[in-house]
């Protein structure tokens, strides 16, 4: 049976995927490079996100029959399209196992200290398990209900940080470190939009593909504009140098929250944001994952895979990362150079291939 | 019991698979619980990408702060 979902629901998982670990290092990263120009940084890379976004539904033609598997291999030819798809897996693994990884050093450091951060990691993949098999259609739901919790969190951060906020600590905009702006769209983009793609393979089970592309969109720029605005906070409140100093300035800047005398420590509420967006993010990649094992392996039902597929994630998660600063150190070198390969240049020759095929 | 119900669901080469998946899977977990097996695909990713990645890394560290 064919799973559908709606365009909304589509967007609504596009938003989640494009913030999930992103919404943590973001503001570290883009200060590294921009500095008090940090935010333009984040400006800069929705805008290149959205032309990526761009390619990614260049590739999917209108007609509804075909899944994702099927169009690249009538683009492409069967071969190609099996190295493409293996590519595709062990680069989305690598991004699944890092950002399960990352949720679990972040609960373990942060919030149950005396956690090992192995049992967070099994608890959010054996999560992630009975919702991947339970299929799109479910998560797509869960992830629905979610959302305005997600939202509320981010605008209750925003506000109640405000009066934290100096704006000198963004001045002057654009006088120093003007390349490294510009430069800082690479990073960002890698782990943000340029993991998108494996959307394509959920974007061919909405029930009106034109308007699954319009979702894309949408979705992309929520996501852009609600990064940018964090970051923004993270530079005004802590400054450059905070937001620089810390693992996890978003964290810190929840930290910051005080209202009233009353209404502080409430910096899990951030927490919050990650939990649901990475959860939602570990679920499609690793729904992505089992259903390209599908294809390859040629198995009637994706299920056969998901509680292997789980069992090697959990084992590469607590053994292939060595630390959150080694990850950010990871994040700024090799993943920069895979992301962009997988990302941007293959959706990219894809595409092209699309619209000569086309005429 | 989800284990028992997918082996019992699966047929032929599906339940060859799934079966020696599981038991790859959970050597593969005994022995990375134990440290004692170096299975990197991260480590791996790297040594494979590293005559790309080190001068991008280098031009990339001279625009950071």
């Amino acid at each position: 049976m064919k799973e559908v979902i709606s365009a909304k629901q589509f967007a609504i998982l596009v938003f989640m995927n494009t913030l999930g670990t992103a919404v943590v290092f973001i503001p570290t990263i883009a200060t590294r490079y921009g500095g008090e120009n940090g935010w333009v940084t984040l400006i800069l890379s929705s805008i290149a996100g959205l032309a990526t976004i761009f390619i990614y539904i260049k590739i999917l033609d209108n007609n509804n029959q075909l899944n994702f598997f099927q169009i690249i291999e009538g683009l492409v030819g069967q071969l190609i399209a099996k190295v493409i798809f293996v590519l595709m897996f062990l680069f989305t693994y690598i991004s699944a196992i890092g950002n399960v990884w990352a949720l679990s050093q972040f609960i373990s450091l942060q919030i149950l200290m005396e956690t090992p951060a192995e049992i967070i990691a099994l608890i959010t993949l054996l999560s992630s398990l009975i919702a991947v098999r339970y299929g799109i259609e479910s998560i797509s739901r869960a992830c629905e209900i979610f959302f305005p919790f997600t939202i509320v969190s981010l605008v209750l951060l925003t506000l109640f940080v405000l009066p934290e906020a100096r704006m000198e600590n963004i001045q002057p905009i654009m006088q120093f470190q003007q390349a490294g702006t510009f430069v800082g769209v690479i990073p960002v983009l890698a782990i943000t939009f340029l993991e998108l793609f494996y959307m394509l393979v959920i974007c061919t089970s909405v029930n009106n593909r034109k308007a699954a592309k319009k979702a894309f969109f949408i979705g992309g720029l929520l996501a852009g504009f609600s990064m940018t605005i964090v970051t923004l906070a993270c530079i005004a409140v802590l400054g450059v140098g905070g937001t620089l100093r810390h693992t996890y300035p978003i964290y810190v800047l929840g930290q910051n929250i005080r209202f009233a005398n009353f209404f502080e420590r409430i910096e899990v509420l951030v927490a919050f944001i990650w939990f649901f967006t990475i959860f939602f993010k570990v679920c499609t990649s690793i729904y992505f994952l089992n259903r390209t094992g599908q294809h390859l392996f040629n198995f009637k039902s994706y299920k056969v895979i998901t509680i292997p597929l789980t069992i090697f994630a959990f084992a590469s998660a607590i053994t292939n990362f060595l630390s959150v600063l080694s990850d950010l150190k990871l994040i700024n070198s090799t993943y920069v150079v895979f992301a962009l390969f997988i990302g941007l240049i293959i959706p990219f020759i894809l595409a092209v291939v699309r619209v000569f095929k086309k005429t | 019991m989800l284990f028992v119900y997918d082996v019992k669901r699966y047929r032929g080469q599906e339940r060859k698979f799934f079966i020696g998946g599981v038991i790859l899977g959970a050597i593969y977990v005994t022995l990375a619980l134990n440290e004692e097996l170096d299975l990197n695909f991260v480590d791996l990713i790297q040594q494979v990408l590293k005559p790309i990645v080190d001068p991008l890394e280098s031009w990339l560290i001279k625009y950071q702060l």
